[in-house]
């Protein structure tokens, strides 16, 4: 098929065969699996010297809940943070490759990665993919220039704005951070912020539950704080291993069996009982 | 399925609207009802009539707001003030109460759902009555619920949490008002077919009190759009 690949070579552009080929088997009763999606409510709230981010941790597949407790905060750089909403597979393996390309770029240029380093390369990577690859991020990091947050969407589109929210669960939140958000929060201010939009898409959206974790990110490094809210524990926990109370059984009857003797005795009835 | 104006050929209902009231919020508070919306009226997406009252006094103490097709929303005002009219007739003081108008509205509705003909309205009833707060929602189809606190439109997806963590049951007018106002602040800054001019009204055991429409404040330059990133990272 080398003709093939020269000619594709040189058209240029898009190659769309696989939509073709997606069609016809749409047409020949493929039927698409379903794949777990996040229905997420994640914020991002910049404050005064740094980033404050936060994130539901309930995974969906369609209407029932996949994961009860996954993790939408995800580490491009030490001082970059992700929140992710979309597909779960897509979000964990571009995370975890940009993680990687960072990381290797950080080892060659000897200099910290950049926000806006990672907006641009996230951007050209899902632009191509027209939206198919199922990310929305909100990444939020402090850098040379300054803290940071921006939020891209699956089709490429990035923006930064001072407070942000996305997925299933964003407009509840965002109806709390338009309404709450100031200039000149502190870290403290905006972790409550953030926390609390959270809440409001945790408590009115039902793509989104579970616990809250937040990540505040400083000059001093990124502090991440798993579950930190936590609203429907369980009320009772059954004790693993169960410790059987002893004696509280009451006993009726006592046999013995003498192992030398083989004899089986009652104990307290001169009856014997022999095996 | 065969619709009737399919067989008869004559005529065929409309199915979507045309001219659009926005979102409603009503709250319960201490002593009363409190009914809030915008006052504009969308022709699709264009900003048409800005200075309209969508609140309507059907008797001394209820109050009928709407979101949706507002031809409707008139109609349906004619409908339950003739109610109310008629109860004159017969002379004895009695009037319909709130929960009277809320039931009707509810089985006209669901009638009319059942034809194929909605009216197309997301309705609230509020009310005061044996010193009690009656607040419902009646909804395209007819579903009545009663509740404390109501949302209609983009409200539902953005106001609930405010309203979740600010308002009780038991709280004062003036508090409740403020939970109002923040909310139509919000949903001026993040739904496009809304307006900053909004519209208190509340029902307490005095009657009703429509209020002047004010503009709520809201707040667009915040130091992180003014200065946005993108231009001095993303164009060097």
């Amino acid at each position: 098929m080398q003709y093939l690949d020269n000619y594709l070579q040189f058209k240029g552009g898009y190659d769309y065969t696989n939509v073709k080929r997606n069609e016809l088997m749409k047409a020949q009763g493929f039927k698409e699996m379903p794949f777990t999606k996040t229905g997420t409510t994640i914020v991002g709230v910049l404050f005064d010297g740094g980033v404050v981010m936060a994130a539901d941790t309930r995974a969906t597949a369609g209407s029932t809940v996949a994961d009860k407790n996954c993790e939408k905060l995800h580490v491009l750089a030490p001082n970059i943070w992700a929140a992710g909403a979309g597909t779960a597979a897509d979000l964990h393996h571009q995370c975890a490759h940009f993680n990687a390309k960072l990381k290797l770029q950080r080892l060659n240029l000897n200099r910290q990665s950049r926000v806006n380093e990672v907006i641009t390369k996230l951007t050209s990577k899902l632009f191509p993919y027209r939206g198919h690859i199922g990310v929305a991020l909100i990444i939020g990091g402090i850098d040379s220039n300054g803290p940071q947050l921006a939020s891209v969407s699956p089709h490429g589109n990035y923006v930064y704005h001072p407070f942000q929210s996305m997925g299933s669960g964003s407009l509840a939140a965002l109806g709390i951070l338009e309404a709450k958000f100031q200039d000149g929060l502190t870290k403290q201010q905006a972790i409550d912020l953030a926390i609390e939009a959270i809440e409001a898409g945790i408590f009115h959206d039902m793509g989104s539950g579970s616990n809250v974790d937040v990540v505040a990110i400083t000059k001093d490094g990124a502090e991440y704080k798993r579950n930190i809210r936590s609203y429907n524990a369980k009320s009772y926990q059954k004790q693993i291993p169960y410790d059987f109370p002893i004696n509280n059984t009451p006993a009726l009857r006592k046999y013995q069996f003498d192992i030398i003797k083989q004899e089986l005795t009652e104990v307290g009835q001169e009856m014997e009982i022999i095996e | 399925m065969i619709f009737n104006s399919e067989i008869s050929g004559q005529y065929e209902h409309t199915t979507s609207p045309v001219v659009t009231g926005g979102s409603v919020i009503a709250l319960v508070y201490n002593g009363g009802v409190l009914v809030g919306t915008d006052t504009l009226c969308s022709y699709g997406s264009m900003a048409a009539f800005k200075n309209v009252q969508k609140i309507a006094q059907i008797s001394q103490n209820t109050i009928y707001v709407s979101s949706g097709e507002f031809s409707d929303f008139q109609q349906v005002v004619k409908e339950l003030a003739k109610i109310d009219r008629s109860a004159l007739q017969y002379d004895d003081g009695v009037h319909p109460s709130p929960k009277d108008y809320g039931n009707y509205l509810a089985r006209l509705s669901y009638k009319k759902r059942c034809k194929i003909n909605p009216l197309y309205l997301q309705n609230v009833i509020a009310g005061f009555h044996n010193n009690d707060r009656y607040l419902a929602l009646v909804d395209i189809y007819g579903t009545y619920l009663e509740s404390k606190f109501i949302t209609t439109g983009f409200a539902s997806y953005f106001c609930k949490a405010i309203i979740s963590n600010y308002w009780n049951e038991n709280c004062s007018l003036d508090q409740a008002k403020q939970v109002i106002r923040e909310c139509f602040k919000v949903l001026f800054c993040r739904d496009c077919r809304a307006h900053d001019v909004i519209q208190l009204a509340y029902v307490d055991a005095q009657g009703t009190h429509i209020e002047e429409p004010e503009r709520v404040e809201t707040k667009w330059d915040f130091n992180g759009f003014k200065q946005r990133a993108n231009e001095k990272l993303h164009t060097q």
